[in-house]
């Protein structure tokens, strides 16, 4: 009796399972999964794997040459006394906290005009995205021309006329950071604005038409309609730039090195320091999982300011 | 099992991204002491080398592929395969090929990398004999050892004087060019107004033109030994002192520093004098033409401070035989061949450097260029170099913002030399 007894049970329970397997959600799981894999496995690999790396080398004395020795968290506590690391810290939240708005509202502003029927308008978008899409290295070369001290520089030129200057924008400590932040805001108004432009054309007609109804000036309609529901834009826009800026490199790697007098280091050049100038990966590694904390930390208080998503 | 050490070796190989390690080099290579053996028959040379290099970018590269060319002529089994870097790469490059295993056979790397890379073994011993037979003279060689052994040779330098605008001096009745700091402090101060600074120090590059200043006030960055720095002593503070004294009165100008790819002070005329490499002579060709007419421009070496001789800075670049290479034979041989009178002559005719010696064949290049001819005159006073510690990769990145913040005013004199010693003696105590 068992015999024929145990095929039929399990041959009663097979079509339950083929069942649930075959079901148009178990298919939409599969092609689910299926589609995400590529994003999941390059993910894993390109950033898991290495968090995890980084990870684990700062908890050591690296130097690539010999093998890396464990340190327990010396790496961590010599981050809390390098005062270079700190001013680099400081640096990059002073770009952020002047840079990012005042290009935020820029790229609003830029957004608003050029979501109008004005003459000429692709030609003006494309003007103001086209510093976003210029290699960095390229940008930074034509800043240093413009930033030059010498008579040649552009910006002296122009101040030149007014009677201003000629004034030391990257060689001077108070004026370098100021200069950098300028370039930063010119290149990174593109990218918001054709974020924000996207946004407001997702903004339904009706509801300035039932403000005009209304009798709501311009000031009005742009206060209680646009800014509120460009809030998920400007959540995005504003956790990306701060991303950005926690990562901006190449910019500093060519117009001030860190320079003058580490007034425009920033965290990365000085990860980059540590590590191929020093060869002390292990601490530039403790610095990098320093710096994503930092940036896990801003995220969360971002979505607090600005007060979330859509899906809130 | 894994013990915790090979785990933490293979994260460290991930994670400078360097997958080549995990693939099964082993990055060993010689790892014999004792020099490198130059006598080997060219007949009984094969396989494939690498060489790592900085120079021979754009059109000098075909002078590189000739010299490389007649090297693999006489030795019929062998490949050599260029890897090319830019200077403000070729750290990077460094780093992360050792942790991947995969270092050049024959590595062209600065002045002042040497004692580093010896001391980490990647640079490979050469031998006495022959390097004494090159007939170099020794304010080049002292750049080349690393615990009284050779590791490095000479092979093109970029060597830094004074030149001075003739016109500008005439003008003042300057009629000799300064002998010693005194006088070239007042010549400075002589020169300085209507739009034109008296000496421009620093637009070539500020951590070295204080350190060429370090040495003409009879400084070193360290101990004979690398052990300790020495930067911060009296010859420090005096080379110090006088930059802020030059600035003061504004003969040397912080501010006036060139960027990358535009044309000097001194180039546009509004620098009497300035701090000149041998390597701006092309950069004159180019945007300065006028200046590398004969007799257009006056040149001296740096005089010498507080009863010191005159000093010329010494940079450029120097070749190794990588320790780890898997044949070093025939980097050994390469590096010999490049080290001839012809190739130095060839080499240098096409990156526009200094070949370590003047006695090499008659070359255009090298003769027209006056910068050059200079410099030839006074290779024994090239004595001006970085350098000099093991750990001297670790404390030139941070040096430059430590004499910033000096010459910014953001830090006396005091405080500028307390810094430059705990910078050192901090990378010192980690080797």
């Amino acid at each position: 009796m068992s015999t024929t007894t145990a095929p039929r049970t399990a041959g009663a329970q097979a079509p339950a399972v083929t069942r649930r397997r075959s079901g148009p959600r178990a298919a939409e799981a599969r092609w689910g999964m299926l589609l995400a894999a590529p994003a999941t496995i390059h993910t894993l690999l390109w950033i898991g794997i290495p968090i995890i790396v980084a990870l684990v080398l700062s908890f050591t004395a690296y130097d690539v040459v010999s093998a890396p020795r464990f340190n327990a968290g010396d790496n961590y506590a010599q981050i809390f006394q390098d005062t270079i690391f700190w001013k680099a810290v400081v640096n990059n939240v002073i770009i952020a906290g002047v840079g990012i708005p005042i290009s935020m509202f820029l790229a609003l502003v830029f957004a608003v005009m050029l979501n109008r029927a004005i003459p000429g308008r692709g030609i003006f978008r494309v003007m103001v995205f086209l510093p976003h899409i210029t290699a960095t290295v390229a940008v930074a070369m034509i800043w240093l021309w413009i930033y030059s001290p010498s008579s040649s520089g552009l910006m002296n030129t122009v101040l030149g006329v007014i009677g201003i200057g000629p004034l030391p924008y990257l060689t001077s400590p108070s004026l370098a950071l100021p200069s950098v932040i300028l370039v930063t805001i010119w290149q990174g108004i593109g990218l918001k604005m054709l974020i924000y432009l996207a946004a407001l054309q997702g903004v339904n007609e009706e509801l300035y038409e039932a403000a005009d109804i209304d009798g709501a000036n311009f000031v009005q309609k742009f206060h209680r309609i646009t800014v509120p529901m460009l809030k998920p834009a400007t959540f995005f826009i504003l956790v990306t730039s701060l991303i950005a800026n926690f990562q901006t490199f190449d910019l500093i790697y060519i117009l001030t090195e860190g320079g003058p007098a580490n007034a425009t280091n920033v965290v990365t050049y000085r990860i980059y320091q540590t590590a191929f100038q020093e060869f002390r990966f292990g601490l530039a590694s403790a610095q990098s999982i320093i710096l994503l904390l930092m940036l896990i930390v801003l995220t969360f208080f971002s979505r607090r300011i600005v007060g979330g998503t859509d899906a809130d | 099992m894994l013990s915790r050490r090979s785990l933490l070796s293979a994260a460290g190989v991930t994670g400078v991204g360097l997958t080549a390690a995990a693939c099964g080099s082993s990055g060993g290579g010689s790892s014999s002491d004792g020099p490198v053996d130059l006598a080997a028959e060219a007949t009984e040379l094969s396989g494939e080398i690498t060489l790592l290099t900085p120079d021979f970018t754009g059109d000098a590269r075909q002078g590189l592929d000739d010299m490389i060319k007649q090297f693999t002529d006489q030795h019929e089994g062998l490949k050599v395969k260029v890897d090319q870097v830019a200077w403000d790469k070729l750290n990077e490059k460094l780093s992360t090929s050792i942790a991947g295993g995969l270092v050049a056979d024959v590595i062209m790397t600065g002045v002042g990398w040497t004692p580093p890379f010896a001391h980490k073994k990647i640079f490979a011993e050469l031998p006495t004999d022959y390097v004494d037979g090159l007939g170099l003279d020794e304010a080049l060689l002292t750049s080349c050892r690393y615990e009284d052994k050779y590791y490095s040779l000479p092979i093109g330098m970029d060597l830094r004087f004074v030149v001075y605008n003739k016109d500008m001096f005439e003008a003042k009745g300057i009629t000799e060019a300064p002998a010693t700091m005194e006088e070239l402090a007042q010549i400075s101060e002589e020169l300085t107004g209507d739009g034109v600074v008296g000496f421009d120090l620093l637009t070539k590059n500020i951590r070295q033109g204080w350190i060429h200043m370090l040495y003409a006030f009879g400084g070193t960055l360290f101990t004979e030994d690398g052990l300790a720095p020495a930067m911060q002593e009296e010859p420090g503070r005096l080379a110090t002192q006088w930059i802020l004294d030059r600035m003061d009165e504004g003969a040397i100008d912080y501010n006036l520093q060139a960027a990358e790819g535009q044309p000097t002070p001194f180039m546009q005329g509004t620098a009497a004098m300035q701090l000149v490499s041998t390597a701006d002579w092309e950069s004159w060709k180019d945007m300065a033409p006028q200046l590398t007419e004969e007799g257009a421009v006056g040149m001296f070496l740096l005089p010498g401070g507080n009863g010191n001789d005159p000093v010329m800075f010494q940079g450029g670049t120097m070749v190794s035989v990588g320790q780890r290479s898997q044949n070093t034979d025939a980097a050994a041989a390469l590096v010999k061949h490049l080290m001839t009178p012809e190739m130095l002559a060839a080499g240098n005719a096409a990156t526009g450097k200094v070949p370590p010696t003047a006695d090499i064949p008659d070359t255009p290049e090298i003769t027209d260029n006056f910068l050059t001819a200079f410099a030839l005159e006074h290779l024994d006073k090239a004595g001006a170099a970085e350098g000099g510690s093991a750990a001297w990769m670790e404390i030139r990145g941070n040096l430059q913002p430590i004499i910033e913040a000096c010459l910014t005013r953001q830090a006396d004199v005091d405080k500028t030399l307390a810094d430059m010693e705990k910078l050192a003696t901090d990378a010192i105590s980690r080797l």
